[in-house]
């Protein structure tokens, strides 16, 4: 059929859903105070009483973000408290008498007394920072190896039991593979998200100092930047969403939650869908969903593999192994069924419904902060804008937003009154 | 230019348009002089079917009904707390939307249905809606919310006069 069927449009839900996306992400001011924090953690690390002082000194940068702060796709992480999780790593050549252990030791006596820091916490292969409303965790890479891929080395992994190991990785390969693959967006979209997140954006993280303070503030930053700058893509927001739930569904369940770069490989290899944001989504799930099925049919596991080195193997913790590995994979493609299942439900439901869904399936926080939102865009009371209506269909635009649908025009002026009709017995 | 205050649009002119602007609706004119439309709509993600009936001789605007799904009121309350209605009593699912302020004359048979009525009704779906989720009509209104609202405010009133102590008084 190649008829054009105006109906078949997911449009409200794909416009709510870009408030939840603005709810959970970064504002600028945010993004400019985490930025200072990667400028600050390439100081502090360099300094001269720093253990790690002598092995970072080169003429090319050894600290850089990684992960989702690198990738564009970081999330209000915290189901209570708004926290952003952000990455860095410190390349060196470990020298070959240091264990794992020591490494980390090295690395943890390197960040002490790191400005504004609440709480250091050893993790297995990476050293945890804690501020108010944000978690930095400072992985060492070593490339010691002198691997002939660009950034490519061994990350430290140090269990409180069990054996060490060395896992070759390449996040700084990955994160080129994932911003060249995705690109900058969608202008559309790209332009549509910008003009939400000036009208929804939310500053989470305070400033540590009068520097942050003046960071916070500033329309513009005349210093190098530490972080890639962040991609509008309509795959990345589709991402944050999926991260989103997956955050929300897994504190309920025991199977392990699988690694947010996973979905990262997947949300890249999937491409744009042109159908929107909910489409974006119901790819995203449903096909992983899909090749999980696979896997269990076939007795095998997902293997992603990281495109710019492939001996790092971005799942190498998940699935478990043996029968637990089994319940990971089911547990896993229940939920992304769930979500299709949901999204497309509630994608030709009534307001009411859609943010009932949004509260369930991203939390009851946002759903609430959404319900907000849109009952003041759409508050018309004492309020001389029009609504927009698109012709052939009816649907209703609030021109605080805009639209890029074709043949919209303002609604003609007027105001709605009741009146009784015919007997005036109740018939409630 | 002076609009002539009795001209009317014909039911042919009302017709065309329709059929230019919304062509999901159907429209046919029966043997009483009332022409009608049925026709979905969709303001947000909900689609809805609509009928819309147009007759001069019996009433002085379009009556326009939401026939699937039908309207309800929010949990709780009752059809004749449904804001913006011609409350049908009889039938409350098929009372007609009260889409303009007739006082004002927002409306006359001088307009286009497919330019005024229609995207009216969609606006006041998109209300309904948002009164489901936020128990609040946040569009543009005039007088009382619902015929609930004016009963409540009818007997409050009633109840006040009511509740003057006239012994005493009487000097």
């Amino acid at each position: 059929m190649t008829r054009h069927e105006p109906f078949l449009t997911l449009s409200t839900l794909d416009d709510l859903l870009l408030d939840v996306a603005t709810e959970i992400d970064l504002s600028a001011a945010d993004w400019r105070i985490m930025e200072n924090r990667f400028r600050k953690l390439k100081t502090h690390l360099e300094r001269p009483s720093s253990p790690l002082a002598p092995f970072l000194k080169d003429g090319i940068s050894l600290i850089y973000a990684q992960g989702s702060i690198a990738t564009s796709t970081t999330i209000i992480s915290g189901i209570d408290d708004d926290r952003f999780d952000v990455d860095a790593i410190v390349e060196i050549n470990v020298p070959a008498h240091w264990s794992e252990h020591h490494t980390l030791d090295m690395l943890e006596d390197a960040l002490r007394g790191f400005p504004g820091v609440i709480k250091i916490v050893r993790c297995t292969r990476c050293i945890q920072l804690q501020f108010a409303f944000m978690h930095m965790d400072v992985t060492i890479m070593d490339r010691s190896k002198r691997v002939a891929v660009a950034r490519a080395g061994d990350v430290l992994h140090a269990p409180d039991k069990g054996p060490c190991a060395r896992i070759p990785s390449n996040p700084w390969g990955f994160t080129a593979w994932f911003r060249s693959t995705v690109g900058i967006g969608q202008t559309a979209f790209a332009e549509a998200l910008r003009k939400r997140r000036a009208l929804n954006a939310k500053s989470r993280l305070r400033p540590l100092d009068d520097i942050e303070l003046a960071l916070a503030k500033a329309d513009q930053v005349d210093l190098p930047p530490m972080i890639p700058s962040a991609i509008d893509a309509q795959e990345a927001v589709a991402l944050k969403l999926l991260k989103r739930h997956l955050n929300i569904r897994y504190q309920k369940l025991t199977p392990k939650r699988p690694p947010s770069i996973y979905f990262t490989k997947r949300a890249g290899s999937i491409g744009y869908i042109s159908e929107g944001l909910t489409a974006q989504i119901l790819v995203l799930a449903g096909s992983t969903a899909h090749i999980l099925r696979a896997h269990l049919a076939a007795g095998t596991r997902p293997n992603e593999l990281n495109p710019s080195y492939p001996p790092d193997r971005l799942n190498d913790r998940w699935p478990a192994d043996g029968q637990k590995g089994i319940q990971d994979m089911e547990t896993l493609a229940g939920v992304l069924e769930a979500l299709a299942d949901k999204l497309a439900r509630i994608a030709r439901a009534p307001l009411s419904e859609i943010v009932a869904g949004i509260r369930e399936l991203f939390g009851e926080h946002i759903g609430e902060e959404v319900a907000t939102l849109v009952t003041k865009r759409f508050d018309t009371r004492g309020n001389s804008a029009a609504n927009l209506v698109q012709t052939a269909t009816g649907n209703i635009k609030s021109p605080t937003i805009g639209t890029v649908a074709r043949d919209v025009r303002p609604v003609p002026s007027h105001k709605f009154h009741p009146m009784h009709f015919g007997e005036d017995d109740d018939a409630d | 230019m002076q609009i002539d205050p009795g001209f009317r649009r014909t039911h042919h002119a009302q017709l065309e348009a329709m059929r230019r602007d919304w062509p999901s609706f159907h429209g046919m004119r029966f043997g009483d002089g009332t022409v009608a439309w049925i026709g979905q709509l969709q303001p947000q993600a909900q689609p809805y079917t609509i009928e819309v009936f147009w007759n001069s001789r019996i009433l002085d605007r379009p009556y326009v009904v939401v026939a699937d799904p039908p309207i309800a009121p929010r949990p709780g309350l009752a059809y004749h707390d449904i804001p913006h209605l011609m409350f049908n009593a009889k039938e409350p699912t098929r009372s007609g939307l009260c889409l303009f302020d007739p006082a004002v004359r927002e409306w006359t048979p001088a307009d286009l249905i497919a330019d005024s009525t229609i995207p009216w009704a969609a606006e006041w779906l998109h209300f309904y809606e948002l009164w489901h989720m936020s128990g609040q009509w946040l569009g543009p209104g005039v007088g009382h919310e619902s015929i609930g609202h004016m009963r409540a405010e009818e007997a409050r009133a009633l109840q006040s006069m009511i509740s003057h102590r006239l012994e005493g008084e009487a000097a």
